[in-house]
């Protein structure tokens, strides 16, 4: 990884002098022919014969191989200035990713990921943009100009401090317009995360926005967040229009002023025409790009708003993983173990003192009432949430004394809420364990109770899904995402609400199928409906964040506590 | 490709006029500027010469003071341009992001491809450009081309015919890029939309990648898109990087064979010293406009190719009568208040879910929709929603035919909780009013009352005005079910449509949401999917589908 990224630097490094070398190469050459040209003018002045036969094909050539030279620099200068811009992005593109897989999750799940999206597509975008064409022209402008300079220096030291003066002045206006420029250009990228947020979010929920008719309420939000862009937009067109004027008066006004200077001088000093006519072609000429460093310098101020966005992104606060890297002894007797936990977020308090055990290789199950921190238990088992007070012990050891990745690689999870990737289901199911093979995977959807609704599908294994599973009913996104939970084969198989969208033969079917692997996993399970965890070997009765009661179903019963009026209601 | 250009311009309406206008204005203006210059360059030859230094003087004064002038007018063009190109974008923008909330369901899960994101973001900002810069580069140096032309040749049309020939050779050959141009432009576009995809996956399915340790699965994923990315873009690079160099090498070339020929010509005695300076002042604008035309025309037919996408998905056909307004059947007409009548669909993908389906249920009553997993539950109420078209037959609320209705009062006369319901990144209270957006903070209250939900919110941090993050991850499984509940509760239709809309609550909750039905029960036709004993069984029918 080290090695890949010193070649990176070196191929970019590469790159850049290549541009810079070739940025200078092509600004000397126009120097060099312009000076070329202005000595013949010089000659043909004092009466010179140039027009002779011999001298025609010598200029020829050497102005040919001018043109040549120029020709090569600059397709250098452009390839590598592209492959460079081209060669940062990607790589950016690739760490911003690796980041996004590393930060920590409770807070990700507060980003809005059109806000993200915007970040990685449009403020890439702006920065590759602007390290392809605007970086190289500003530094091709600034090279240009000090050529230029020094080769007007040797001529006529005064005018050239003339000119200083005059693109000094020039600078600092366009310093000043461009720091105000970088705040706008933040502001509209910052308006730019809401209305992709927005869209992102009613793109989501397209289905709840039709059937209640929200369609003029979503209008009305995007026109207001896209006007907000707009004005900003506005704003920021009037302080860059002072740039352009620079640019016009820049362009202009200099060489309008060079040209009397240099007349002027002309009066008391001695400068001949091939001189004057040498200052009007460099006024003209080279001091063109001159004139481009405000806008340049404007959209500098842009990509470095850009920037400072990603770099925002590169903050975030990353899983901690000091974990000491224990393996797991599979064999201990309890497999996980709260021990007095209590967490929080933010403000509301979730766990209070939470305490059990779970056994190795049997099943338990939480219930209780919706709200009371089932799902943030399971969430906590597989290092989501960092931040609780207490013990949680995984296989005997501390939950720290493992590696985050040691630590998940003992959960299989179907989460309440299932999550497929885009592509098809075979590597939906697949990608449960790396390597895992056809045959696995069939046997997975045979004890999820979905193989055959898979052969059903025109394109059986190999249907592709959408975003989200799109196209499919819910119960079948969750036995998909049950078997992926199945291919992993871990030790143990947290299961959040499972078969809430099953109807109760199929869930029945699936409920046998798991009762099948105790003995050979721990299995812990959240399920409203009570029958389907009645066979559980242990049972925990979550009552205001705390277990209240725990046993099995035939203790339980007997005992009448909460569990027993639970069972009761439901049934009747 | 024209036409494309041609429609953007259409697209702005009468604005177009003065953006128009003002490109014209600026490029003619600053033209103008170079203009006089040269006009003084040409002069001081001609008065140094002659010595006459006070005349030199009076020129240069006065030619300021015209260049203020000329800068003045160009200045209140820009000022107009910029606000009109930025309104264009501003439109097109707009539209799209609308557009993008008006398909038919469809398109929205079978969209296999990417994602619309990358439209929204890269293909409107792509496109954008052309109102912001492209289309102006292109036609700004046409516009000065022509003026300085006419200048050139007023001091000497030899020159000014060699250097045109010269420049048009450029200009042929940089049109001849545009097509490979186009074709990378268009393979660029199609793997973004890839990368977003993949991305936003990466970003939703963070918890899955965390547990199953597919951070480097991703990756590698995620890389192997880049690599094609990369690809055609090392290809772009290069036919850019062609163009440039053939670009820059030309211009060195003309600017030295036209001094070349110039002293040839002096030498000859053809022009004088001060005329070639002069118009050698105007030619280094106009090549370098000259050659702003051949380098920009390529860029202005890539954005044409993302301005092409995004007026193709304008044109796309929308979900009839979405944001329509509202006029409502008669529901007291004795009719059942929904009837399915020999109904036969197919997904398009091909899935056959019915065939000949016939239904009737009668008004104010409880019915259970049952039936094996997958096998067409959820897909009848959307049916019933008017989400997918059907191939034949009728779906009817109070005998009347929903396509008659209109999709949008058909919403209008029911009240919704899909089984994935979804909440908006807004605050809890908003969320629920969605369900009637004139519904007052009691109504919102008690709605979410009769939804087992007002306890939990009053809980949250910020009560009501909590705002939901990301499609409600802040909330539990049953507390986003419960809040969905309230504000179809809310919305108070004839017809209630609950799909699986209890199944991540507890037995207390659910009780308080069939307490709700039962008090509804002859009055309201309510339709619910659900698996748990009890609820089918408090219904008055149960319709076993499959
Ligand atoms: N990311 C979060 N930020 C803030 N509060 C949260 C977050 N996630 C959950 N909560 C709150 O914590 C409480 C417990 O949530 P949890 O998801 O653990 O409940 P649960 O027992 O799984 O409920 P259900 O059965 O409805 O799924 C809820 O009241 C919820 O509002
Ligand atoms: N947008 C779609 N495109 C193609 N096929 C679809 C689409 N949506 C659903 N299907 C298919 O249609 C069938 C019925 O889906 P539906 O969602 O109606 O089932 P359901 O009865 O609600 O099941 P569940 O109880 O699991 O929610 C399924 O086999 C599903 O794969
Ligand atoms: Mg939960
Ligand atoms: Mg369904």
């Amino acid at each position: 990884m080290v090695k890949g990224n010193k070649w990176k630097v070196c191929e970019i490094g590469c790159y850049l002098l290549t541009a810079i070398g070739m940025t200078l190469g092509v600004s000397t050459i126009l120097v060099y022919g312009s000076e070329y040209v202005s000595g013949l003018i010089d000659q043909m002045a004092q009466g010179q014969k140039i027009v002779t036969h011999s001298r025609m094909l010598q200029i020829g050539s050497e102005l040919g191989l001018l043109v040549l030279i120029g020709f090569l620099c600059s397709f250098l200068k452009s390839l590598s200035s592209g492959l460079m811009s081209m060669n940062i992005t990607i790589w950016l593109k690739k760490a911003a990713t690796a980041q996004v897989m590393r930060i920590k999750e409770s807070a990700l799940s507060g980003k809005s990921t059109g806000a993200l999206i915007n970040r990685l597509t449009g403020d890439l975008g702006v920065i590759e943009r602007y390290l392809q064409e605007s970086f190289f022209s500003l530094l091709s402008a600034v090279i240009t100009v000090i050529v230029v300079g020094t080769s007007i220096y040797r001529l006529n030291s005064r005018i050239m401090f003339q000119t200083a003066f005059l693109c000094m002045f020039v600078l600092i206006i366009a310093f000043v317009t461009s720091k105000k420029l970088s705040l706008l250009a933040g502001g509209r990228r910052g308006r730019m995360d809401r209305l992709l947020g927005l869209a992102d979010d009613f793109l989501r929920g397209i289905v709840t926005g039709r059937s209640y008719n929200l369609y003029g309420i979503m209008e009305e939000k995007i026109e207001a967040a896209a006007n907000e862009v707009l004005e900003n937009e506005y704003r920021r067109t009037r302080i860059s229009s002072h740039s352009w004027l620079l640019q016009t008066v820049s362009q202009w006004f200099p060489t309008f002023a060079m040209i009397a200077m240099v007349s002027w001088d002309a009066k008391t000093t001695h400068i001949s025409t091939g001189e004057i006519t040498y200052v009007v072609l460099m006024a003209n000429r080279l001091l063109k790009p001159f004139s481009d460093i405000p806008v340049l310098l404007n959209e500098t101020a842009e990509a470095y708003a850009s920037m400072k966005r990603i770099r925002q992104m590169f903050s975030y606060e990353a899983e901690s993983d000091l974990g000491k890297g224990e393996i797991p002894m599979m064999d201990s007797e309890y497999a996980v173990e709260f021990d007095g936990v209590c967490f929080s977020y933010g403000e509301r308090k979730v766990l209070n003192q939470t305490s059990f055990q779970i056994k190795n290789r049997q099943i338990a199950a939480f219930v209780g009432a919706s709200g009371g921190g089932k799902s943030t238990i399971f969430n906590i088992f597989c290092g989501f949430l960092e931040g609780y007070d207490g013990a949680y012990r995984l296989f005997g050891k501390e939950s720290q004394a493992y590696s985050l990745s040691r630590l998940r690689d003992c959960f299989s999870v179907v989460s309440q809420e299932t999550f497929l990737f885009r592509g098809t289901i075979l590597e939906n199911i697949a990608c449960g364990r790396p390597g895992a093979d056809m045959q696995e995977v069939i046997q997975a959807c045979k004890t999820a109770c979905i193989h055959d609704d898979i052969q059903n599908m025109p394109e059986g294994y190999l249907t592709v899904l959408a975003e989200n599973g799109g196209g499919l009913s819910g119960g079948e996104k969750q036995r998909i995402s049950l078997a992926r939970a199945l291919v992993k084969d871990a030790p143990i198989l947290l299961l959040d609400e499972p078969t809430s969208a099953l109807d109760a033969r199929t869930e029945a079917v699936i409920s046998e199928a798991i009762a099948n692997l105790k003995g050979k996993k721990t299995i812990i399970m959240i399920a409203h409906r009570l029958s389907t965890v009645s066979q559980a070997d242990r049972i925990f009765v979550l009552e205001q964040g705390n277990v209240a009661e725990s046993g099995n179903e035939a203790m339980l019963m007997s005992k009448k506590g909460v569990y027993y009026h639970l069972r009761k209601k439901e049934q009747c | 490709m024209g036409k494309v250009l041609w429609r953007a311009l259409k697209w702005m309406g009468k604005r177009s006029l003065w953006y128009l206008v003002s490109i014209f204005a600026m490029a003619a203006l600053s033209a103008g500027l170079d203009i006089l210059t040269s006009y003084v360059v040409k002069n001081l030859y001609g008065y140094m010469e002659s010595g006459s230094y006070e005349r030199i003087l009076g020129l240069i004064a006065g030619g300021f003071l015209a260049g203020a002038f000329l800068i003045g007018f160009w200045r209140f063009f820009t000022i107009v341009y910029n606000d009109e190109a930025k309104k264009a974008s501003a439109v097109l923008q707009k539209s799209v992001y609308k557009k993008a909330l008006r398909l038919p369901i469809d398109a929205y899960q079978n969209n296999v491809q990417g994602s619309f994101l990358s439209k929204l973001t890269f293909n409107v900002e792509q496109a954008a450009d052309v109102y912001g810069s492209r289309f102006r580069r292109v036609l700004t140096p046409f516009i000065s081309v022509a003026v300085y032309f006419a200048a050139m040749a007023a001091m000497n049309w030899r020159m000014a015919f060699l250097l045109i020939l010269l420049n048009c050779i450029l200009f042929g050959i940089n049109l001849l890029m545009n097509r490979p141009i186009k074709a990378v432009s268009k393979k660029m576009m199609d793997f973004k939309a890839e990368e977003t995809g993949t991305f936003s996956d990466i970003l939703r399915g963070s918890k899955v990648i965390r547990i199953y340790g597919l951070q480097h699965q991703m990756q590698e994923r995620y890389e192997g898109i880049l690599k094609k990315l990369c690809r055609v873009q090392k290809k772009r690079t290069q036919y850019l990087a062609f163009l440039e160099s053939l670009n820059a090498g030309f211009d060195l070339l003309s600017a030295i064979l036209f001094l070349a020929v110039g002293i040839f010509m002096a030498d000859l005695g053809y022009v004088k010293l001060g005329e070639l300076a002069a118009v050698y002042v105007i030619y280094s604008s106009f090549s370098y406009h000259f050659l702003q035309m051949g380098k920009y025309v390529p860029e202005l037919v890539e954005r044409l190719v993302y301005m092409q996408d995004l007026f193709e998905f304008l044109d796309l056909e929308e979900e009839p009568g979405v944001g329509e307004p509202v006029c409502l059947p008669d529901f007291a007409s004795g009719q059942p208040a929904v009837a399915f009548d020999n109904v036969n669909f197919c997904y398009s993908d091909g899935t056959k879910l019915f065939e000949d389906m016939n239904l009737a249920i009668d008004n104010g009553i409880i019915t259970a929709l049952t039936g094996r997993t997958g096998c067409g539950k959820s897909t009848l109420m959307k049916l019933l929603l008017g989400f997918y078209p059907i191939q034949s037959g009728k779906i009817l609320l109070y005998g009347k035919d929903i396509r008659e209705i209109g999709y949008a009062a058909v919403r209008k006369l029911t009240a919704y909780v899909p089984q994935e319901p979804y909440l908006y990144h807004v605050s809890i209270a908003e969320n629920i009013s969605y369900g009637n957006p004139d519904a007052g903070a009691e109504d919102i209250v008690s709605a979410a009352k009769a939804a087992g939900a007002h306890e939990f919110i009053q809980r949250q941090p910020d009560g009501y005005d909590t705002i939901l993050e990301n499609g409600g991850q802040n909330l539990s499984g049953g507390e986003r079910q419960r809040i969905a509940i309230a504000r179809a509760i809310l919305k108070d239709a004839p017809i209630l449509l609950m799909d699986e809309a209890t199944s991540a609550l507890d037995l207390e909750s659910e009780r308080i949401i069939n307490e709700f039905i039962n008090r509804y029960r002859g009055e309201k036709t309510i339709i619910i999917i659900a698996h748990r004993q009890a609820t089918i069984r408090s219904a008055d029918v149960e319709i076993q589908i499959g």
